[in-house]
């Protein structure tokens, strides 16, 4: 028998997977490998006191010796005595940590951490969760243990130990798991009554921040409700601090009111999640719940529950227990809203069902942007159609797939498109909540009438395809066939890059047309050109920076806070930082920082904002900002705005505008789809720096009307295709 | 330590590294196991004589284990006439013994931080976790037990190479 040192070595770990006897035998018959045995057994006895001694980041497995933080990841070793097990989660803000106190009982432990010396606010909001958790005694709130600080200036962290919750937060669970009605209702039923008990309480504590990763599944099935980071306790704070999580929050949160219908809603919002597996804001913004395959009883629960118009909502947890309790029983709760009022769609419109009208539709389509409106609510749409069982259903674009005879869906109030087939378009027009009307179509062969486009792409793989400069698809390739209303129609393809090759063509009924289209470049490339309001940052002070594996928008708002600097960043910038920067000066961190992800910045001095973006995107932008100006387009004048404190992560980005629209008191319009979100930090920013910072973050441009105080957003392209064809209207003209 | 459940977790925890002291003085196996046995059953006897005042594990094992294989060798080199070869066990912790203790370990430390942060994850695991293994290690790490053993053994490799004068 062979033995190795490597034999003796896995014997001596007890990992040695052969004859042991026979390894024994084999030592013991060989002083060589007895030797061998005693050295290896010495190293081995000083490796075990030293995996005994040495005191092993939990973060990164660094040693760290006597130091109470690990100098490579920052993770605390022993704060306040607690033994740090495990880091739960880490952030911008912080990390939350499992711990061991004193007496082995696991507790959570979580720590925020600063920048720069914590403000009063702060460590007020610290102070505050500490006391609302000591104050707060109910077994699906996690009972307080204790608070601490540790650390002077920067280097100051916050401690708040807890009672460790174990279990899967809703928003994971939901990753494997389908919720169904029973489960809904139980659930709802569970954080009702932890709302109950926090209204109950003098004076009242809401959330704030009621979602499904705050709710946490424990392995009894009893909900629990983490993080009151942002709980509010009634009557204390004045101003609009905008906290809490889009989608969840009710609208008149973001500016900053809150009363018992806010963690309601929130809870509203967070059900429908888990039973449509959509964020709230998606489904809310758009349609409406009918998706969501519930009994009617608890549809009517969740639309009442998550009423845009406060009024029209529970006005407490209690209530909405009583209505969930009613809900369960299977009755019908009667919805608090506006009388309805039945109409019938444009009936013009289903009389001529013939193709002259169908194009009239499509150029209605153009005008898709809802007509401003101050007011809120729902309405339903209800569509009929003939011959046939089954058609598609788009409203505003969005396809509702193919939908029976009497289809219904909830709307926002408004203006909007609704088509049914290929061909038959209704504006129609949602002035009140509670709303419905009819959208009939006649599909027979008159409807039908049209041929179909073939396209070949040249130069572009993709584009938008307008037919009479109406968009009809916004993601055109080679190959694609699309149904167009016969006539002589013009088409007209765009590129991503504004590049557009333009068709007069005859479309004739059942026939196929096809096109080549060839994008050439719309534009020179225009080089050595400087962006209008391009600026260098300023040094600013010296900043430490301690993160690894952090998104980029919770850096780069540590930075901003810091440094007194306003930021926005699109979320398609969606990287992750490792840094550990001490005393670095504020435009050197953000300058290494972003070059190291192949991101640059766009520093506007007069608002102090900086926009973040790829480098290419702000390059291209600089050339398409000379183009403008080369053809003598200039953006209108907005009007002036107060200044804004935002901060906010992930905001859908339409809600955002709407935000900005409402500070301004200004009417908005916004495009068909806005699907972006965005990340802002911003305190005492302008108004319209930040308004057009955030647009071109996204690509978009607008227009604004200051007799009817209207503005219009859209595309960039779309908007500069339109000067471009006003210009040629005027040069035409003269 | 009152209770025979707290002796019975004491073994569980310490009796590897008391075995691997008498090994490391050059007994076999058998031998080594068979001392480190009668250690603890001396510590217990003498504790429920109420005779130990403080008892500090695993260091009161291991000098009790070494002095039982002093006297083992002393024996049987006696028998073979050279006792000379043998030393004395220390009596009691002489400070020049620790300091060089310390001096080991601290080098130990140095050479295990080093290591590639992997390597480290997986000597945490197995040292310094309680009952800690290949097989433990290897699930947490999500590695195959063969690849952690074999981190294991390079990382004993590089370490005896770095404390090794």
């Amino acid at each position: 028998m062979t033995i190795t040192r490597e034999d003796v070595e896995l014997y001596l770990m007890g990992e040695y997977d052969g004859d042991k006897a026979a390894l024994e035998a084999a030592i013991a018959a060989d002083p060589a490998l007895q030797a061998m045995l005693a050295d290896e057994a010495q190293l081995e006895a000083v490796l075990r006191d030293a995996g005994a001694a040495g005191v092993f980041c939990v973060g990164c497995d660094d040693l760290v010796g006597d130091q109470t933080r690990c100098a490579a990841c920052g993770v605390a070793v022993k704060p306040g005595g607690y033994i740090v097990e495990e880091v739960l989660v880490s952030n911008a803000h912080g990390r939350m940590y499992v711990a061991r106190d004193a007496d082995g009982t696991q507790v959570a432990l979580k720590e925020l951490a600063f920048v720069q010396t914590p403000a009063r606010d702060t460590i007020a909001m610290f102070e505050r969760e500490a006391k609302f958790l000591r104050a707060l005694e109910h077994p699906a709130i996690p009972r307080f243990r204790a608070a601490f600080e540790e650390g002077t200036g920067v280097h100051t962290r916050y401690y708040l130990a807890q009672e460790l919750v174990t279990g899967e937060s809703l928003a994971d669970k939901l990753d494997d798991h389908f919720f169904t009605e029973a489960e809904i209702f139980d659930l709802g039923k569970q954080v009702l009554e932890v709302l109950v008990y926090l209204q109950s309480v003098s004076p009242m504590v809401i959330h704030r921040d009621i979602k499904p990763a705050n709710l946490i599944a424990k392995p009894d099935g009893k909900i629990a409700v983490v993080d009151f980071g942002a709980a509010h306790v009634q009557g204390t704070t004045a101003g609009s601090t905008s906290i809490g999580t889009f989608g969840y929050m009710p609208i008149e949160q973001l500016a900053g009111q809150v009363d018992a219908t806010t963690d309601v809603y929130a809870l509203g919002a967070s059900l429908i999640h888990l039973l449509s597996r959509r964020e709230p804001w998606r489904l809310l913004q758009g349609a409406s719940l009918e998706g969501i395959n519930v009994s009617p009883p608890l549809r009517d629960f969740l639309s009442k529950i998550v009423a845009t118009e406060p009024s029209h909502r529970f006005p407490n947890a209690q209530a909405a227990l009583a209505g969930l309790d009613a809900a369960a029983r299977g009755d019908r709760i009667t919805p608090i809203v506006a009388p309805r009022r039945r109409r019938i769609a444009r009936p013009a419109l289903l009389a001529t069902a013939a193709f002259g009208l169908a194009a009239a539709g499509y150029g209605a389509h153009a005008l898709t942007t809802p007509a401003p409106s101050t007011k809120t609510g729902y309405g339903v749409v209800i569509a009929q159609f003939t011959p046939g069982d089954s058609a598609g259903l788009w409203i505003d674009g969005e396809s509702y797939g193919k939908v029976g005879n009497f289809f219904t869906a909830q709307i926002p109030i408004g203006r909007h498109f609704v088509r049914i087939g290929p061909n038959c378009v209704h504006p129609i027009d949602l002035e009140e909540d509670g709303d419905e009307v009819f959208v009939g179509c006649n599909l027979s062969a008159g409807d039908l009438l049209g041929g179909t486009l073939g396209i070949e792409m040249v130069g572009r793989p993709y584009g938008e395809l307008f037919v009479d400069d109406v968009l009809v698809d916004s993601v055109v390739s080679s190959g694609r066939r699309i149904a167009v209303p016969s006539g002589q129609r013009k088409i007209r393809i765009v590129s991503e890059d504004r590049s557009f090759c333009e068709h007069r063509i005859e479309i004739k009924p059942n026939e196929r047309s096809d096109i080549r289209c060839e994008l050439r470049p719309a534009k020179d490339k225009l080089t050595e050109v400087k962006h209008p309001v391009a600026g260098k940052i300023p040094p600013g002070k010296s900043i430490d920076l301690d993160f690894i594996q952090i998104p980029l928008h919770d850096v780069v708002r540590s930075v901003g806070k810091a440094c007194n600097l306003n930021f926005v960043v699109p979320d398609r910038v969606d990287v992750k930082i490792n840094v550990a920067l001490k005393q670095a000066p504020c435009d050197q961190v953000l300058e290494v920082l972003l070059e190291s992800r192949g991101l640059w910045y766009r520093y506007d001095p007069t608002g102090n904002m900086i926009l973040i973006a790829p480098r290419h995107e702000l390059d291209r932008e600089v050339e398409a900002v000379a183009w403008r100006q080369k053809q003598g387009f200039v953006d209108d004048a907005l009007p002036p705005g107060q200044e804004l404190d935002f901060d906010f992560k992930n905001a859908p980005l339409g809600h955002l505008l709407q935000v900005f629209a409402d500070i301004a008191g200004i009417n908005l319009v916004l495009p068909e789809q806005m699907t972006q979100t965005v990340s802002v930090y911003m305190k005492k920013a302008r108004w319209d720096i930040a308004l057009t910072t955030v647009l071109e973050a996204n690509g978009l441009g607008y227009r604004y009307r200051p007799s009817g105080k209207i503005l219009r957003i859209a595309p960039r392209h779309v908007l500069d295709r339109e000067a471009e064809e006003q210009q040629h209207r005027d040069q035409k003209t003269k | 330590m009152t209770a025979e459940t707290d002796w019975d977790a004491a073994i569980r925890l310490h009796d590897r590294r008391v075995y691997l002291s008498v090994l490391a003085l050059g007994l076999s196996p058998d031998r080594a196991r068979e001392i480190a046995q009668a250690a603890w059953t001396r510590l217990i006897e003498q504790h429920a004589r109420g005779a130990l005042s403080e008892i500090e594990l695993p260091g009161l094992a291991i000098r009790q284990a070494r002095f039982l294989a002093f006297n083992e060798l002393k024996k049987h080199r006696t028998e073979q006439r050279t006792l000379a070869a043998v030393p004395d066990p220390p009596s009691e912790l002489d400070s020049e013994r620790i300091a060089s203790s310390r001096q080991q370990l601290d080098r130990v430390l140095a050479a295990l931080a080093t290591c590639s942060p992997q390597a480290r994850k997986i000597f945490r695991l197995v040292y310094a976790t309680p009952d800690g293994n290949a097989a433990s290690a290897a699930k947490e790490v999500g590695l195959s037990l063969q690849r952690v053993r074999q981190i294991l053994c390079e990382t004993r490799a590089h370490i005896r190479k770095e404390v090794t004068p």
